[in-house]
Formats: structure tokens, sequence, C-alpha cells
């Protein structure tokens, strides 16, 4: 039993991080039609980011979280201004530049970081474990998951009550009735990519906390995030938490009562098998502008 | 007299008609192209000579991807996998099943041919970067299942080794560097000669078709279905056929050399060198294996974020490849080259001046 | 085909002429290629066939031939200096990916050996005193290249002995270049006399003479490893071990191999749980363990990753102890995120003999001329190395020396093969280290250290005291229980 419920408080964990980047996958998505596989690299700079303010310059990880979140945020929106918004008219181009910025940023980092290519790690920001039974839950699992329902909370509300949600909801639906509107679509397409990338730069802070990483962790993590994403329906932040914590708990439970070695697969079958049956998705939700 | 004729009317020709190769052009290219190839194992190094082989069979799996991509319109990530089956089922038969290399050959192209066309059924309801995802997946579960599949216990220690590797062909010893290379080669030429068979045919035209429009082809009583799965089956048999090569030259290999990070290779390749130009594939190869090779290029984490940039840039400003760009370019010269020519010796007829 | 057959330009003439193309060059290809063989072909393979194929290129094979011994024989006696080269090749991963780390220190071991035969003035072999000179390859970690650095090695620059490259795969492939042109190879690959390799009693004296595993075989390290992981753990017969390994073919290889090996010295064992490689998180992986309720775990063989697998086994409190593969004691004590206060005891096993805590006076000597080397500081590097492998080299350099003055020449690679054969120096490793002269391959103790409670010590566990002979462990036994003893 507490073997079981170890496993769930690993998958909730591994789930709190899949969902923070699947929510910016698809909100991105749901605006501009976009794939972007490169949010990958943007989560791993959080992480470095937030491991470089922590222990390069000996600061508190408080602080290094809200560096990483704001920088990466920045660098969000430049990736949009600077290369993004010339495929928005094929998301195709989109998509492989996105493979591109994937190979860029990775080598950079490794250039960049003072360690080269080598793994960072974090002491855990809070030490305290529980003892539940036999499970052993670290503190920090549970803030990393406690904040991020909390976030995940605030964007649903912003998304789905507030005035900009709504014009964000109806640009996504359709773009260019939207503009006629009187909505400026460009700038919310700025926006998303700014929100997209201060979550995808808290969950690489959070993850930081938690386990290590090195730079080339991203792909492992954009493929669940797209994965979730596409099983909740594309555009569909509601559908996609949801999804990425089901797909965490898989993982672990997988890891726990199938082959351990195959866990990695989850993801590629969940997302092959719901591209073949529903190419939109498994929830419907916004459609995003068509996919060509 | 007549020469004098005959030059003028090519010159005219050049600057008039559209601007496009003349015949003697091409013939020098394909001549220079082909004697170059055919002359590097007399004047390279052993070593260099070994990565040329390597990159001759990589660019018969990009000319696999050029036929889907240039014909088709579809592009794909997972021709590191078929190309994984292509290299796993040589390995596998002549290892544990002691088939020859000649054997092993044709059976690596048969089933890396019908896991192309399996590939293709997807591509039937999903298209575009929705597809090239779904065969990103596919590349990785490729991979996957290698690493932990199979019955073949030696495999799953430690990649498959091929050891003796090429045999005797009619009393012709196929185990020195140079006739592995020149043998390389003649894969290659025909690997380019059946591309331009199917560019050629009325199954290139028909490729054509659906890429431009599918619905239009559709409407007119082209076999949508039947199109892709054969154009994607027509891409598996290269892809396979250079597996299978790729395993007997590496004599060995193991499941991370076909991960998804290969097949975004191969596709970088594709892009590079441009998928419709005949020397496209084979540039784009040249150039991923061979750049590491530049003295500049110690560091290979440059080399890696220069890929990564020339991907984005090609998408962005070139997308049809370096070729083609070469080629605009080189025929940009030279038709500046003759206007000048042509005003300096006859001032009264001005060029034409068309779309400058 | 379609409709569309009709618009093809394609006439049936133009078909035959463009399939008879092919076939021409297909035919221009293999002529070619018969060429390049003739060209390329051993003098030795030639004068098997003497007759028709050498009239072909007839100046090429001259050419070929006269490199051969006596010339640099005539020129030795010719010299009155009397002083000469040796040139040795080294292939290893040095830049891009996991085991650039481990190339890197390989290549220092052997950089290292070199540089003191030189400054102690060379080797004398017969009347001639030779310095050695090291070319040195990277593989860039890409196989291809490393293949292509390897023909380079042999065909360009004309060199008979090789060490290198790692890993398995590739150096299995190496062995299939070298071994055909007799050129000299050593690798510290234990795969080379596994069930899987190419060396065993039958092929070192044919096809594989020339191929020598300067690492002991896999029996040999499992068992030594096991055996001191398990009574410096406190570990008692029946008591359970589970492993966990990363899921690619070396850690396939070395992760049930361990199992097997863990199940001879009579303990419980399961199947190994394999993560996929690039894994950080290990909790699910940690905590399926834990679910065996095991005494002890054990992780193979990425450092790095044992790092990791370790700091989060003593969150998750998984085991009653810990073996953490191929980490230094210096590294540990200095970044351990944990830090050496630990209660429950871990385990820490060196790939060879540990650097910063030496078992002995003549790996103290060799570690403070590695520091000496690496960083100009013999008291030690900073940051301290996460692992080292210089004697995976070292001491082979000087057995090499050893065999060509036995054989009395240095580029005769068939008589120092067979002068190698059974030779035993005295080495860092051991001070009888035996080239066995039926599997090609060396033996040897190792490296074990403890850490609890704020203290490190190491133990140096010998070949004779707990190798698989003296504790009756054998590959059969092993290979029949990799999946563990409770299934």
């Amino acid at each position: 039993m507490e073997i079981f419920l170890q496993q769930v408080i690993n998958g909730l964990s591994i789930g709190a991080v899949i969902a923070l980047m699947a929510l910016g996958v698809t909100l991105i998505f749901g605006l501009t039609g976009l794939v972007m596989f490169a949010h990958g690299e943007l989560l791993v700079i959080g992480g470095f980011l937030a491991w470089f303010v922590t222990i390069q310059l000996s600061s508190s990880f408080w602080l290094g979280l809200l560096f990483a979140i704001v920088a990466v945020g920045l660098i969000g929106v430049a990736l949009e201004r600077g290369v993004f918004r010339f495929t928005f008219d094929s998301p195709i181009n989109g998509f492989i530049v996105s493979l591109g910025l994937i190979i860029v940023l990775q080598h950079l980092l490794v250039e960049l970081s003072p360690v080269g290519a080598s793994i960072v790690d974090l002491p855990a920001p809070i030490t305290t474990v529980f003892d539940l039974g036999g499970a052993r839950i670290p503190a920090t699992r549970v803030l990393v998951v406690g904040a991020t329902l909390a976030v995940v909370a605030l964007m649903l509300w912003a998304i789905y009550r507030s005035g900009h949600g709504r014009a964000l909801r109806a640009s996504a639906i359709d773009r260019d009735t939207a503009a006629l509107m009187g909505i400026p679509v460009r700038r919310y397409i700025m926006v998303v990519f700014l929100v997209g990338s201060l979550l995808a730069g808290l969950g690489g802070a959070l993850m930081i906390g938690l386990f290590p990483i090195d730079p080339f962790i991203g792909g492992r993590f954009v493929i669940k995030a797209f994965a979730v994403a596409l099983a909740g329906g594309l555009g569909n932040p509601l559908g996609a938490i949801l999804a990425a914590f089901g797909l965490g708990l898989a993982e672990a439970m997988g890891t726990q009562y199938f082959q351990p070695e195959w866990s990695e697969s989850y993801a590629f079958i969940v997302m092959i098998i719901i591209l073949l049956v529903r190419p939109r998705g498994l929830l419907t939700g916004l459609q995003g502008p068509p996919a060509r | 007299m007549q020469m004098k004729t005959v030059a003028r009317n090519h010159i005219a020709d050049a600057l008039s008609g559209p601007r496009r190769w003349t015949t003697v052009e091409r013939a020098v290219v394909i001549i220079g192209v082909g004697l170059f190839i055919l002359l590097i194992p007399e004047f390279s190094t052993s070593r260099h000579l070994f990565l040329a082989t390597v990159a001759g069979t990589t660019a018969i799996a990009v000319y696999g991807l050029a036929v889907i991509f240039g014909q088709a319109g579809i592009l794909s990530l997972a021709h590191a996998g078929l190309w994984a089956i292509g290299a796993y089922t040589g390995a596998i038969f002549f290892r544990e099943f002691g088939w020859s290399y000649w054997a092993v050959l044709p059976l690596g192209i048969v089933f890396a041919s019908i896991a192309a066309a399996l590939l293709a059924y997807p591509a039937l309801r999903i298209r575009g970067h929705f597809f090239l995802i779904a065969t990103f997946g596919f590349g990785e579960l490729v991979r996957i299942v290698l690493e932990n599949g199979g019955g073949f216990e030696s495999g799953r220690r430690l990649g498959l080794i091929v050891q003796g590797g090429m045999p005797d062909f009619f009393g012709i010893g196929l185990q020195s560097a140079s006739s592995i290379y020149y043998v390389t080669v003649a894969y290659l030429a025909l690997a380019i000669l059946a591309v331009y068979l199917i560019r050629r045919s009325g199954f290139g035209a028909t490729m054509r078709a659906v890429r431009e429009n599918e619905d239009l082809s559709e409407s007119i009583g082209i076999r949508i279905a039947r199109t892709k799965i054969l154009a994607f089956t027509m891409s598996g048999a290269f892809t396979g056929a250079a597996g299978v090569h790729y395993a007997f030259l590496l004599k060995h290999i193991e499941p991370s050399l076909f991960g998804a990070q290969d097949g975004i290779e191969l596709a970088l390749m594709v892009l590079l060198g441009g998928a419709v130009p005949l020397l496209g594939p084979l540039l784009g190869a040249g150039v991923v294996l061979f750049v590491p090779e530049l003295p500049f290029a110690e560091n290979p984490n440059f080399v890696q974020i220069a890929y990564g940039l020339a991907l984005i840039l090609l998408i962005l400003l070139l997308p049809r490849g370096l070729v083609s760009g070469l080629k605009a370019l080189y025929v940009e010269a030279r038709d500046l080259l003759i206007r000048l020519f042509a005003s300096v010796r006859e001032p009264p007829q001005a060029p034409r001046s068309e779309r400058t | 085909m379609t409709h569309l057959d009709t618009d093809s330009r394609l006439t049936r003439w133009r078909w035959m002429g463009l399939v008879g193309a092919a076939l021409a060059v297909l035919v221009l290809g293999f002529a070619l290629a018969a060429c390049g063989d003739d060209e390329d072909e051993q003098p030795a393979a030639a004068q098997a066939q003497p007759q028709q194929e050498q009239q072909a290129q007839p100046q090429a094979q001259e050419q070929q031939a006269q490199p051969q011994p006596q010339p640099e024989a005539q020129q030795q006696q010719q010299q009155t200096a009397n002083t000469g080269v040796v040139r040795i090749g080294s292939v290893q991963p040095l830049s891009g990916g996991g085991l650039a780390f481990y190339g890197k220190s390989e290549e220092v071991g052997l950089l290292l050996a070199v540089e003191q035969i030189n400054e102690a003035g060379g080797f004398v072999v017969g009347d001639t005193t030779y310095t050695i000179e090291v070319v040195a390859r990277d593989t860039r970690s890409d196989d291809a290249v490393g293949i292509a650095a390897v023909q380079e090695l042999i065909r360009d620059e004309g060199i008979k002995i090789i060490f290198g490259p790692i890993p398995h795969g590739i150096g299995l492939a190496a062995s299939e270049l070298t071994q055909p042109e007799k050129v000299l190879h050593l690798m510290s690959l234990s795969i080379l006399t596994s069930e899987d390799g190419v060396l065993n009693p039958e092929t070192s004296q044919t096809t594989h003479k020339w191929l020598f595993q300067i690492e002991p075989s896999e029996l040999t390290r499992s068992t030594i490893t096991a055996a001191g992981v398990l009574e410096l753990l406190g570990a008692e017969e029946g008591d359970t071990s589970v492993i966990i390994a990363t899921d690619d073919p070396s850690g396939q290889f070395l992760g049930r191999f361990y199992n097997g090996v863990l199940t001879a010295l009579g303990q419980k064992t399961y199947p190994v749980v394999f993560y996929p490689p690039g894994t950080t998180d290990f909790t699910p992986f940690l905590t399926r363990l834990k679910g065996l309720e095991p005494d002890w775990m054990h992780n193979w063989y990425i450092a790095a990753d044992s790092v990791l697998i370790a700091e989060q086994a003593l969150e998750l409190e998984v085991a009653r102890g810990y073996m953490v593969f191929g980490v230094d004691p210096g590294w540990w004590e200095e970044n351990f995120p944990g830090g050496i206060d630990n209660e429950a005891p871990i385990v820490l096993a060196c790939i060879n003999l540990c650097r910063a805590i030496n078992s002995s006076e003549r790996s103290r000597e060799h570690y403070q001329a590695v520091n000496e080397f690496e960083c100009g500081n013999p008291d030690g590097c900073s940051p301290a190395p996460l692992t080292d492998i210089t004697l995976w080299q070292y001491d082979y350099v000087y057995m090499l020396v050893a065999a060509m003055q036995k054989a009395g020449t240095v580029d005769d690679t068939t008589a120092i093969a067979e002068a190698l054969e059974g030779i035993t120096i005295d080495g860092v490793l051991s001070s009888t280290l035996t080239m066995d002269p039926e599997w090609h391959r060396v033996a040897h103790g190792y490296d074990t250290c403890r850490v609890q409670l704020g203290e490190i010590s190491c133990t140096n566990f010998s070949l004779e005291e707990y190798g698989p002979e003296a504790l009756g462990v054998t590959d059969e036994f092993v290979l029949a229980n990799q999946e563990g003893s409770e299934q």
C-alpha cells in the first residue's frame, strides 16, 4: 500500500512538471497553430538559470526561481519576435524551425554552462520528508504539486473567466474575425508566448528542485507535454492538465507494475494512437487554426 | 562565320529564355561531380575515404527521404527508424541465420519498404506537422523497441556485431576500403538514377499533383491513398538498402545510432541540399558529415549550433536548399557576365532587360 | 500506373537506355571495386593468390611490399646513433557525449606512461634505444568517425600498435579492422572475452592473435567487486540484493552479469530494473525496488547516474545499504549532495583503484603522477574527478615495452604478441600483472570504499582471496542466473 501511495506521489510530481509545459504548448498551439518543440529547451534553461543563481551566485533558491521565470519569459518573447512570427503562415515550417532551435539552444547551453554538458543539481529547497504510513513524501514534491495547482488554477481563471481570456479564446477560434472585431491578435500571440515561457521557466526551476537536469533532457519532456496536450484536445488547457497528471500517474504505475524499461514509451504510444484515431485530440477544445 | 552565328544564338538564348541550365552546363556539372566522386580514393586519406563511404551510404537514405519530400511533399522524421529496420534486418539475418550480404540486402529492402508502407497509413489521415510529430514518435518507438525488445539476446546486450562483413562477389573481394567505396558509389548512382526515373515517370507527376493540391488530384481520379503508400514504399526501399549497407560498413550497430535525433539529422540533410535537385541529398549528406572534419570545426558544440542555425535559416530564407541556391547564384552571375560581354561586343543590340 | 502515364516523356527506348545505363553503372562500380581490391590487398593475401590479379597493378604491389621488416632492419644497422621511435596510436572518445570523460582519462593514463618512459631516456631493444610517440585521435563519440580514425592510423599513418577505443560496440568493430592487418590492438573492454566477444583460447591463437583485453574478465571483475561490496556492507547469505542499471547495451550486459554473480554469492536476487538512458528522476524505479524489500541496493554503471540514484535512494530509504559503481571517493567527499554523514552504509566501487584514497603505496605514487600530469599539483586536482580510469592504460604501456624487449623487435607485431602471452610485470594494479596466454587478458584486484557516519575507508580486494576461483563462482552459473533467484 505504501508503495502504491509512493508511486502516486511520484506520478503527481512528474505530472506537475508536464502540466506546466503542456499548458504553454497548448496555449501557443491554440492561438498560432505552431507546435513548439523547443519548449522543452525553455524548461531546461529555466532549470539552469535557477541553478546558476542559487549555486554559482550563492543566492537563495527562491530568487533563482523568480529570475528563471522572468528570464525564460523574455527569451520566449524574443523567440516569437525574432523567429516564429515569420512562420505563422506555415506551421510545418514553424515546427521544423523549432527543431533547429532545439539543437541551437541545447548546444548553446552546453557552451555557456560552467559545467559543460554535465548534470547540474540543487540541494532540495526544503529538506523535510514526511512519512505517511511508510511512504516517504519529500516536502519539495508537495510544494511542486501545490505550486503547479495554484498556477494552473490562476491560468484557468484567467482564460475562462476574465475579459482578456475571452478575447484570447475568441482569437483562437477565429483569428481573422477576432482581429476584425478589434482584438489585437498579434499582441495576444506575444502574450501567449510570454505566458507559455513563464510557465516553462517556472516548471524548469521547480523541476531542478526535485531532481537534477542536463542540457539534453528537454526533448523527453516536450514530447510528453505534446502527447498530453493532444490527449486533452489541442488548445484545451483544462484537458491538457488533466491528461498531464494522468500520464504522470500512468508512468509511475507502469514502472511499478509492468516493465520499467518500457515506461519511456507510453507517451509516444498514446500520442501516435490519438493522432491516428482522433487527430484533433481526445477531448474537444479550441480547434486552433487549420493544421496546414 | 558559322561558329559566330551559333555563339550569338547561344548568347541570345541565354538572355531571352527562362534562366536555366544549358545542356553543356549540365553535362559539365554531372561529369565534374562524377569524376570527383570516382577519384576520391586516388587523392584522399583512408580516413576521408571511409567517411566518404559513410556519406555515400547516408545519402542513399536521404534520397529515399527526397522521394517523398521532394515529390509528394511529405517530410518524415521516422527515416532513421526505417534505416534501423534495414540495418537490423541485415545484421540479424547475417549473424543469427548465417545469410550472406547479398541475401540480406534485398531482405532489408523488403522489410524497410513494408515498414514504410505502414508508416504511410497515418499520412492518409493527418497532414503537415501533425504527421511529422507522429513520425517523430515512431522513430523514438523504434529505438525503444530495439533497446528492449526481441529474443536476440546477444543483440540486446551489446548492439549487433557484424563480423566478417562483405563476402567475395563473382571473385571480387569486397574487403578493401576502396572497393567498398566503389560499390557504395555504384549503389548511390543507382539511387540517383532511380530518383531521376521516378521523377520523370507518370507516377512522379501523380505525386507532384498530390503535393500541389490533394483535393483537386482526387477529383481528377488520382487515388491519394495508393499514391502515398507507394511513395512511402519506394522511399523505404532506398532507406532499407542504406541500412543493410551501413551495418556491414560499420560492422556493428546499436539502437542509439537510430534515434529521433538521427531522424532529424536526415531531415536536415535533405533540407540542406534540397529535395528536388538531383544532387541535393548528396550535397546535404556530404556537408553534414564532412563539416566536423574542417580544421575550424574543432569544437563539436559550434558545429551543432551551426547545423541548428542552418536549419532555421534555410527554412526561413532558402526553402529549396543549397543546390538550388548555388544554381540560382551561378545563373545570375553567368547572365550578368554574358550581358556585359554582349553589350561590349554589340553595343547596338542593347540587352533585353527582363526581370532583374 | 495511372492515366498520367500517357503524358510521360519516357518512351520505351528511353527506358531501355536507362536500364542499360543502370547496369553499366553497376558493372563499372564492381570493376572499379576489383581494381581497388588489387591496390589495397595486403601483401600476405596477395602472396596467397599471386597469379592473375597481380598483373593488374604490379607497381602498386611492389610499393606495398617495400615497407616490410627487412628494409627497416637494414636501416637500424646503418644508423650509428642507434635511436628510434615507436609510434603508438590512441583512439578514444574525447568530445561529444557522455563517454568523453572516460576517453580523456584513458588517454591520460597512456600519455603519462609514455612521458615517463621517454623522460627516463626510452627503452632498449637489441642495440637501439627507442622513445615512444603517441598519435592520438578523437572519435567524437561517433562510431563512423571512430572507425575512420582506426583506418587512418593503420593505413595513412602506418601504425602497428593501437590502444582503444571505448565503448564496447565500437571497440569490437575496430578489432575487425586491426586483426586482418596484424595490428597489435589493446582495449580495456571486458566484452572481448565474454560469450559475445571475439577472443577465446582458439581465436587468440589464430584470427585474433594480435588482440589483447587489458582488463580482467567480467567474471573476475564482478566477483571481486560483489564480494568486496557485500563484505563492506556487512551482508549475510540469504539477504536480498537488487540492482538498478542503465538500459543500454553496456548496462544490460554488465547489470545482468553482476546479478548472476550476486546470486552465486548467496544473495536473494530479482531481475535487474533498467532505467532509460538520460533519466534523472529515478523515484518511480527506486520505489519499485523498495517494494521488493531489499537489504542492499546496487547500481551499475554510469557514474554520474549512480550519484543521483544514491541521493534519491537515501531520501526514499530503499534499502539498508547501497553500492555505487564507478565514483571516486575524492569526488564523493567533496561533492555528494548528502555529504558523508549517512547512517546507512554506502560502498563505492572504484573502476580500478581509487584515486583520492589509496590502498597501496604504488597506487598513491601513480595518482600523484596523474595529478601532476593533469593539473600540476601532486596532492590532487580541483574539482576532484568523478571517476578515474587511467589504470586501464598505464600499466599496459610498460607491459608492451617489456614484451618488445622480450621479443627483441619493435615492429614485428606477431613476435610482440607472442611475447605478450604469459608476460608478467610489476605494475600498479598488481605486483604480478600477468597476460593470460590463452585468453589474452589480465586479472587483478579492485579497490572498494565504505562511506558511513563521516568516514571513508578504502580496501583492496585481491584476486587471490576474492577472485572467482577462490570463491567458486563460474561463468556457467552466472550466465544461467542473470535474471536472479526470485523471478
